[in-house]
């Protein structure tokens, strides 16, 4: 049942409703009626019950507008390939009800990168989020916080960015926004990409793993480093790789860039992955190759 | 209503993709860009480039504001798929790289450039709704790019176009220069459209030349001077037609002409959609996409630095070359142009008749009745170097050259329908499609440089860049060696070579140099 601020709302602007609804599935034929009146029951009811009285209208057509969009790519609503979006409508909707405008298209897109960058944890981005909710309400410190909390849910290619928002919200919520639970920590972070060093010849991260798997990598790859920036090549495809202590992301690169690159030496590397192959160094990471892994081995330098 | 209208959307890719530079970055506000339009929360629109804020406006129209887009300005990036079809054996190639449509991406060209374009073709084909789309783009309400558009009648005055004298002022005023003028509202518009130009009395089109060509109005020995813009002008005919001639230096003031190509039925149920929606493209068009006058002034600058490389110039000057020249025209070598017979008033086939010797099929010249003015270059470069901004790049390509070339030339290149090269099998469409013949002709000219080897054999070139490394220091052995090179060349192509356009400006050329550095070697020898 809906309730009755979303009824009313419906009602009296149905003419534009019915129009934005036509035209989204004129352009998305895939939009499917059955889908979009689920994702009104799910996902804007629960935002309209929480919306301010002098904001449900703002409230519901946003929604109704975002959705339109992910219901016809299947991003939200009941035939969705994630959860992920309608994760983040459903937990912070008391947020999104509250600045529908900012809140909702940003934190639906943050959700979305989070569910389609491989390694990545929406659910951490999620529960850190929560968490912020509780001490930040404007929304422009809660999209900086969902910034650095994308980070820290593995999004490492966001760490020069979010170093800087860090420098520029309250350490208190910045330390939150990290899931960190002293100041030391949030100074550790800042200092070096990877935090601890692992004892022995262990490395810190493994990154990548073989296509059939899931992975991206269809024959065991190899590293160059150009620019103090990490290439990863397998077979005809290059991607540049960034990586830090919460996580690694494959960008898509050229294969000028990867052999613009150079390579190194590395005499520590773990026998499990045989011959190493390549090595390649920046200035916080040494990144390995082996024969027998389809994974990039990466090391703090 | 408060609802952003889906209609508004963007392309929230990259329009034109380029290759990334080696050290790349990354924006954590990409965090909050996906696959749902953000609400201006997370975009800074005004952080765009503006040359990627130009493709968006380029393909918000074509996506959303034109129903059926031609893809005539076409790009690849390896060979096309490419079709033979019907009696005729028509071509129809599928491009392999982003390709474009004229209708759309020549006045958003002159939009940035602020120059003058002309939309040709029948009515009801959207000549009129594209140019306000400019105005709009300008950042103008809808109802005043209307209200300043002015439209051409057979009754049209001084006065309709320019504006009045105050009627108080007329009876009182003691001298001319006490009577105020209410100058026209359009006149100081930064996008100035003027639809169906020519039905304007010839008369009230010189003031309008005034007013297009040296940016002011006059009226009772007061002058209004105006900021510069973008012009956008439509005709039914361009041909000459209409009520009135168009006077020839309006004509000649136009930048580039475009024709609005034929409706495909095929795209009827978007027009019926269109209908039934009340959707006018004009009033929806993004914020996103609405330039500041402060951005058209960079934007015009980071065109400007476009740069033109100089195997691309010396494409376009080979080019030019070919057509100015009349061999039988006059009898002093400077003035052996079309121009001098032009101005004497002989007739065309008396003047061609004479010529004698050239391969009339292989002399491009031949095809055209006249040449190319300065007027004529500083816009194919300036248009050269809008497309090659447009798509991303910071330097001229010949393909940008061969695509816009036949926009600019279009009524500024006559052909001569005499010509033996339309008469040669295949060559008949060439009289009726103007686009297609000026970029064959640049094919041509392009195949006959690289027949040349200009490229890499141009001893004209070698003796010029020689020359602008300045002649302060240089010996008088070294000049007086360059002066027998010079007259050795010319020598050497006087021996039974014929004479054509090219060779023509390349001997001028040779004279000019040839003048400097005897006029520098008398100075050395009076010193």
């Amino acid at each position: 049942m809906l309730c009755d601020v979303l009824i009313s709302v419906l009602r009296s602007a149905r003419a534009d409703l019915n129009a934005q609804f036509a035209q989204a599935k004129r352009e998305r034929p895939a939009l499917d009626d059955a889908a979009f009146t689920g994702f009104i029951e799910q996902q804007i009811d629960p935002l309209a019950r929480l919306a301010p009285g002098d904001q449900a209208y703002d409230v519901i057509s946003t929604a109704w507008e975002c959705g339109l969009e992910l219901v016809a790519q299947r991003l939200a609503g009941p035939q969705a390939r994630h959860p992920w979006i309608n994760e983040t409508w459903k937990l912070l909707a008391a947020q999104l009800a509250h600045a529908p405008r900012q809140l909702i298209p940003a934190f639906s897109n943050a959700a979305y990168h989070l569910a389609t960058t491989p390694g990545a944890r929406p659910r951490q981005w999620l529960d850190l989020m929560q968490n912020i909710a509780q001490v930040v309400t404007d929304a422009p410190a809660l999209l900086h916080a969902g910034q650095i909390a994308a980070w820290r849910a593995g999004l490492a290619h966001y760490r020069e960015g979010a170093l800087k928002l860090i420098a520029a919200l309250e350490p208190k919520i910045a330390q939150i926004a990290l899931g960190a639970d002293s100041s030391a920590f949030l100074e550790k972070v800042i200092a070096s990409p990877w935090i601890e060093k692992p004892a022995g010849n262990r490395e810190s991260l493994r990154a990548g793993s073989f296509r059939g798997f899931g992975g991206l990598f269809i024959v065991p790859p190899l590293v160059t480093a150009v620019n103090d920036q990490l290439f990863v090549r397998s077979g005809d495809d290059v991607w540049l790789l960034t990586a830090d202590s919460f996580g690694a992301t494959f960008h898509r690169g050229t294969l000028a860039e990867f052999q613009a690159g150079s390579g190194s030496r590395f005499d520590d590397a773990p026998a499990d992955i045989g011959v190493v192959t390549s090595v390649a160094r920046t200035r916080h990471t040494v990144a390995v190759t082996g024969s027998l892994t389809h994974a990039v081995l990466l090391f703090a330098a | 209503m408060a609802f952003r209208n889906l209609f508004q959307r963007l392309s929230a890719a990259p329009t034109n993709p380029h290759p990334a530079p080696v050290a790349r970055q990354f924006d954590v506000a990409d965090l909050y860009r996906g696959p749902v339009a953000d609400g201006g929360a997370a975009t800074d629109a005004d952080a765009l480039p503006l040359d990627e804020k130009l493709r968006q406006a380029y393909f918000w129209i074509v996506n959303t504001a034109i129903i059926s887009p031609h893809y005539d300005i076409e790009y690849n990036d390896g060979p096309p798929q490419s079709y033979v079809l019907g009696d005729t054996k028509s071509r129809l190639t599928l491009p392999s790289a982003q390709s474009y449509s004229s209708f759309v991406l020549l006045p958003l060209l002159t939009f940035a450039t602020r120059r003058k374009c002309l939309f040709i073709g029948g009515p009801g084909r959207g000549k009129t709704a594209s140019a306000i789309l400019m105005g709009v783009l300008a950042g103008y309400p809808v109802r005043e790019v209307r209200r300043a558009m002015l439209h051409g009648h057979p009754q049209m005055t001084i006065a309709d176009l320019l504006g009045n004298p105050l009627p108080a002022d007329l009876v009182q005023a003691q001298n001319i220069a006490d009577i105020r003028i209410a100058w026209r509202g359009w006149l100081d518009k930064r996008v100035k459209i003027i639809d169906e130009y020519n039905r304007i009395p010839t008369r009230t089109q010189s003031a309008l030349l005034t007013v297009m060509g040296d940016g002011y109005a006059e009226m009772l020995d007061h002058i209004h001077e105006c900021p510069e813009a973008a012009w956008f002008l439509t005709a039914n005919d361009d041909q000459g037609g209409g009520t009135y001639q168009v006077i020839e230096a309006l004509r000649d003031r136009i930048d580039v002409i475009v024709q609005a190509l034929a409706f495909n039925p095929r795209f009827l149920s978007d027009l019926i959609t269109r209908i039934e929606e009340r959707i006018r493209p004009e009033e929806v068009v993004p914020r996103q996409i609405i330039f500041t006058e402060a951005e058209i002034d960079r934007m015009q600058d980071e065109i400007r630095a476009v740069s033109v490389p100089p195997e691309i110039r010396r494409r376009i000057e080979f080019f030019t070359s070919q057509f100015e020249f009349c061999e039988v025209a006059g009898d002093q070598f400077e003035y052996k142009t079309k121009d001098t017979a032009r101005l004497a008033g002989v007739e065309w086939h008396l003047l061609t008749a004479q010529e004698t010797g050239r391969d009339r099929l292989k002399d491009l010249g031949c095809q055209t009745r006249n040449g190319i003015s300065v007027r004529g270059l500083m816009t194919i470069i300036h248009f050269a170097k809008a497309i090659a901004y447009f798509r991303g790049n910071r330097a001229v390509e010949l393909d940008d050259l061969r695509q816009i070339l036949p926009f600019v030339l279009f009524d500024k290149l006559v052909p001569d329908a005499e010509a033996p090269f339309f008469d040669a099998p295949g060559h008949g469409a060439f009289r009726t499609d103007r686009i297609g013949w000026l970029r064959r002709l640049l094919d041509l000219s392009c195949a006959e440089y690289d027949r040349l080897n200009l490229d890499r054999e141009d001893p004209v070139a070698e003796l010029a860049a020689l020359f602008r490394q300045g002649l302060d220091g240089v010996s008088e052995n070294e000049v007086r060696s360059r002066l027998v090179k010079i007259e050795g060349l010319i020598a050497d192509w006087a021996k039974g070579r014929k004479l054509y356009g090219h060779l023509y400006d390349d001997l001028l050329k040779l004279k000019y140099l040839h003048q400097r550095h005897t006029n520098y070697l008398r100075w050395l020898q009076t010193r």
